[in-house]
């Protein structure tokens, strides 16, 4: 607990921390003062569709439904963020050189990397809570409540929530989220343990991402064969919580999935830290 | 190795009896070290950085940090950013985190590298400081022989992975023949009188000076014998370094 607390004492120590932070805010407050500035517009554009067959009433532009458009857009941004803080994590020990003051402690390298590890972890926790948080305040602030509304265009699907129903799910989707992005900070965590500096882990984690994400929108039979294959497949595990009904068993084997490729990762991090020899 | 930043590939290492492999925590809870130059979190300050490394080892209180720093000159800077000291501070800092763990053995391996004189004196100084006054071993690891010369008490070369000297600094300097420089008066009677012993060998009387080369044991009774014949002795000092030592006992071999 001492060496955890330590490593996120380091990590909220440093300006970089901060960048995802300052970015967030800066992207969901410009996207919801714009929203709120064109929401006749964009509320038009909404409607057109699904107004042929349906008489639509209340506010359907709300807080609820801008928080969901947002966290739809952040699929690459948040990775990025994630992998800024957990790449440096153990290469930034190596650059600096305090990873020689560090390691002849006693406490075994096999506690500071997993301590290492759960201060990444937090940190990602901390960045998607306050996109959530952030976005809901703010947006319930501009555009009040309301029942969610969310048009599946491409599956002919509309899903309507009721407002009573939302904070639950908005906060299962939110921690679903974390578990998604778990997968980034951990391959990031990785790359950081093999190397010596944060550039690479960082560059690497983001054309891990990026590569896997592009391979899984190719409308090619080939790629779409490889789709179960990419852990990037699995990270909307979070909108299945603004589905009606929810897909509990889709849920469980995408968290499963999930959550092994962050096991897995970990536990690569953890031997290979555990047999490293320090020699600069 | 001794401090776990290399994995043996065989043999075993014993720290205070205890088996590094086995008992590590043990083991390194009695010993601290600084592994060429200290480097620590520079965007932390000087007490954060040695509260952080101290606690790894015991829980350390704000007087231990505190007395810690004031024992090696820092404590005006002691809430300032590590990334504003210069190096011997960081030094010196690095010694007052290897202080606060309270340690049996302080492993230093060339702690005076890129320092200008003066830090290296005030490192030097501080090292001795720890042994004597708080009883603290120190194994210190130098290239610098006139450095382990000034500090060691006891040391031991190693030339290709192999000790092959080891004993008392002072001992093994005195089981050579050794150079001495001279400055007496009358210049000329110094000379013909040691010329006389024969267990004396005369190297120069150039420049003022009277270089000879004798047994260290013998060298009082030189000087003894000197005075006693009227002959006024203003310096008498050896050219004796461990340097040349270390180059005797390595000669033919490239490799240290």
């Amino acid at each position: 607990m001492k060496l955890f607390w330590f490593e996120t004492y380091k990590t909220f120590s440093r300006w970089r921390t901060y960048i995802g932070f300052g970015v967030i805010a800066l992207i969901v407050i410009l996207t919801e003062v714009v929203m709120k500035l064109s929401a006749t517009e964009i509320l038009d554009r909404m409607m057109r569709s699904m107004q042929k067959d349906f008489l639509i009433f209340g506010n359907v532009l709300n807080g609820w439904f801008i928080t969901a458009f947002i966290m739809n857009s952040f699929h690459i941004h948040i990775p990025f963020f994630i992998a800024l803080v957990a790449g440096d994590m153990v290469s930034s020990e190596a650059t600096s050189g305090t990873v020689r003051l560090l390691l002849i402690r006693p406490p075994s390298r096999g506690k500071i990397i997993t301590a290492k590890y759960l201060a990444a972890l937090f940190y990602t926790t901390g960045v998607v809570i306050f996109l959530g948080l952030l976005c809901v305040l703010l947006g319930l602030a501009l555009f009040g409540g309301g029942d969610l509304i969310m048009n599946y265009e491409r599956q002919f699907r509309i899903v309507f929530i009721p407002e009573a129903e939302i904070p639950i799910r908005m906060f299962l989707a939110f921690a679903a989220a974390i578990w998604s992005m778990a997968v980034v900070a951990s391959i990031a965590f990785l790359f950081s343990t093999l190397a010596e500096n944060s550039i690479g882990p960082i560059i690497g984690t983001m054309a891990v991402v990026v590569i896997f994400f592009v391979i899984g929108n190719f409308p090619f039979d080939f790629f779409r064969a490889l789709n179960p294959y990419l852990f990037t497949t699995y990270m909307n595990i979070w909108q299945r919580f603004l589905d009606e009904p929810i897909p509990w068993r889709e849920i469980a084997r995408s968290g499963t999935i999930l959550g092994l490729h962050s096991l897995v990762l970990f536990l690569i991090s953890f031997v290979v830290y555990r047999r490293k020899d320090i020699k600069s | 190795m001794i401090l776990t930043l290399l994995m043996p590939t065989a043999g075993s290492i014993e720290i205070f009896g205890k088996d590094l492999h086995r008992n590590r925590s043990a083991a390194l809870s009695r010993v601290c070290g600084i592994v060429e130059k200290p480097d620590f979190y520079l965007y932390l300050s000087a007490y954060k950085n040695l509260e952080i490394l101290g606690s790894m080892t015991r829980k350390v209180q704000r007087e231990e940090i505190m007395g810690a720093i004031e024992v090696v000159g820092l404590k005006a800077r002691a809430f300032e950013k590590v990334k504003t000291f210069s190096h011997g501070m960081k030094q010196r800092l690095g010694l007052a985190q290897a202080l606060l763990t309270r340690p049996e053995m302080i492993i230093l391996d060339e702690p005076t590298t890129g320092l200008d004189p003066q830090g290296m004196k005030e490192v030097r100084e501080l090292i001795k400081k720890l042994s004597n006054e708080h009883e603290m071993t120190v194994f210190l690891s130098s290239h610098l022989l006139s450095e382990v010369e000034l500090v060691a008490t006891r040391m031991a070369v190693i030339n290709h992975g192999e000790i092959i000297a080891q004993g008392s600094v002072y001992e093994l300097l005195k089981s050579e023949p050794t150079d001495y420089s001279i400055q007496a008066s009358p210049h000329h009677l110094a000379i013909e009188m040691i010329r006389d012993f024969p267990w004396v060998k005369v190297l120069s009387t150039e420049s003022g000076k009277i270089e000879v080369r004798v047994e260290p044991d013998r060298s009082s009774e030189l000087i003894r014998t000197l005075v006693t014949h009227g002959v006024e002795v203003f310096s008498f000092y050896p050219h004796r370094t461990l340097e040349d030592f270390f180059l005797k006992i390595t000669e033919g071999t490239s490799e240290i």
